[in-house]
């Protein structure tokens, strides 16, 4: 079998496979934005939920997976879902391999290349597939299913509203990897998927704090609104202490509903992370063209940004996935051996061995992410040899170097600053998880240290296209 | 054997003493720079956050109307 790759396999698909075609001629500026924008109001429409369920039926499933939700944008109950976790889970496949050297690719050659980006689409699309036959075998959506009681003896088990639900669940998470395909062409501004998650994150933000929506409270009669402070302000009854004292209380604990707790730990996490994002190592250059031409070339300690953190959750978030699946599927076999481990919060809250289970996933996260992080610094495109060759070509030198010693110098600061960046920020993320973020913070995380690299690309090319048609329409009215 | 567990250890030793000489000889933003990017992320990410936000309240006719 000489000469056979893996990546021929895609081939068959090719022609098959809806593809976005890459732009004909250079996307200008304002066209970037205009298609960012849209793309990302597309992706919020992901928001409505599922065509059969019941009312408010986010409320009402028994939730494996709250405590990753946020990061991967997976909203209970909608077409989200699955949220980006397809897209992300394929492309850190795709990327480990080839950085492992599992799969033989040469990214320099078109037709690899292409290759290489479907066979990330085509992950991403069966994982889909997988994700949605899993959880309809487990019986997920069971309880909310309309006109159907899973608990009564005898009932028709709902064929048709499971197709339905398949087919949404399937069919919204191919749009989200043809968008974020959209953005990795070079139609939007940086990555796709990082660039949804930032404007996820941000959204859950402002929507846990001031949210305007009135929900009833599970098992009772009472309603709640969604916003943490705006509950606590409306519930605020100054002239009665007692009732006030329990209200505040109330705000940083309630459980159906985000919370102030949630609130401080996401807003710690982006005071950390925006300091972090400065910390960096000068190193002096030098051309070696002109004499006297000396420069600084920066080196930030957050080398990778959040990648690492985001490989780590995707690893645990796909394990919990396979778990409740094996959970389900053996417990019959074997009722004494499967725990419940991820089973409802209160389950969660109370026992011993998920506390020992959430210290074991804590180390993973902080070692997942290190090893991802020097893995990073090697397989990306801003690898030690990749920027030397770059600084060869614009022949540029560090101060008080040979040429040859370039790669060597990288070589020796690159990877340091990389893992020690993911090793800092998975332990802040971790800490925040500890007190009980919920991935709130993890997501914030995420989304600020992704805004930077996505906010840097945009003054680039802001700067290049000398201004744009919409500031200059905006400072028409000033 | 000894000489496998030392190495096993070695590895994170070495990196923690790499890591913390690299954040030391970092260059750290001062608080007038760091006010200032605060201010600027902060304003970013909020008005994106209300962007996001408004267009999730568009969602609620359309949730009535469909469920």
């Amino acid at each position: 079998m000489a000469g056979f790759r893996l990546l021929d396999l895609v081939k068959f698909f090719l022609p098959i496979l809806p593809e976005i075609e890459y732009p004909f001629e250079k996307i200008s500026f304002d066209e970037r934005i205009v298609y960012t924008v849209s793309c990302a109001v597309i992706f919020l429409f992901g928001q409505l939920p599922i065509y059969g369920l019941k009312k408010n039926a986010q409320f009402y499933i028994e939730d494996p997976f709250y405590n990753f939700r946020s990061i991967f944008s997976m909203q209970q109950g909608t077409l989200l879902e699955f949220g980006l976790l397809p897209v992300l889970t394929s492309g850190f496949i795709w990327q480990i391999a080839v950085g492992l050297r599992l799969i033989n690719v040469n990214l320099g050659n078109r037709l690899d290349r292409e290759l290489f980006q479907t066979g990330q689409k085509l992950t991403s699309f069966i994982l889909a597939i997988i994700y949605t036959v899993i959880f309809i075998y487990v019986g997920y959506f069971d309880n909310v299913i309309k006109g159907y009681n899973p608990i009564e003896i005898g009932g028709n088990i709902p064929w048709g509203s499971y197709f339905l639900i398949g087919l949404q669940l399937c069919s919204w998470s191919w749009i989200i990897t043809l968008l974020v395909e959209i953005f990795d062409k070079g139609y939007g501004f940086g990555s796709g998927s990082l660039c949804f998650l930032i404007l996820e994150s941000a959204t859950n933000f402002i929507a846990d704090l001031v949210g305007v929506e009135i929900y009833p409270l599970v098992n009772s009669n009472k309603f709640e609104t969604y916003g943490a402070s705006l509950n606590l302000i409306k519930n605020f009854k100054i002239f009665s202490p007692k009732e006030t004292a329990f209200q505040i209380y109330h705000a940083f604990t309630r459980i159906q509903f985000p919370n102030l707790t949630q609130f401080y730990i996401s807003l710690f996490s982006i005071l950390v992370v925006i300091g972090l994002q400065n910390f960096r190592i000068e190193v002096p250059i030098r051309s070696t063209k002109m004499r006297g031409m000396n420069n600084i070339y920066p080196i930030k300690l957050l080398y990778c940004g959040a990648l690492p953190l985001l490989f780590a959750y995707t690893i645990i978030a796909n394990l919990k996935i396979f778990n409740y699946l094996f959970n389900f599927a053996l417990s019959p076999y074997f009722p004494t051996l499967t725990f419940k481990l991820y089973g409802s919060r209160k389950v969660l809250n109370s026992t011993i061995i998920s506390f020992a289970f959430s210290i074991i996933e804590a180390f993973a996260v902080i070692i997942l992410s290190s090893w991802f992080a020097n893995k990073w610094s090697f397989i990306s495109g801003s690898s030690p040899r990749d920027i030397s060759k770059q600084f060869k070509d614009q022949g540029i030198s560090i101060s008080g170097k040979r040429d040859v010693s370039i790669t060597k110098e990288f070589n020796r600061i690159i990877p340091v600053a990389s893992v020690s960046g993911a090793f800092i920020i998975a332990v802040v993320a971790v800490i925040g998880e500890f007190f009980g973020g919920l991935g709130k913070g993890v997501s914030v995380i995420v989304g600020v240290a992704s805004a930077f690299g996505i906010l840097e690309e945009f003054m680039i090319e802001y700067q290049q296209a000398g201004g744009s048609q919409f500031t200059n329409a905006l400072s028409g009215f000033q | 054997m000894a000489d496998g567990i030392e190495k096993l250890t070695e590895v994170p030793v070495e990196f923690f003493k790499d890591g913390s000489a690299f954040v030391k000889k970092c260059s750290k933003p001062d608080q007038k720079e760091y006010f200032k990017i605060i201010k600027a992320v902060g304003i970013g990410f909020i008005m994106m956050g209300i962007v996001g936000y408004a267009v999730k309240l568009i969602h609620i006719p359309i949730r009535y109307l469909i469920v």
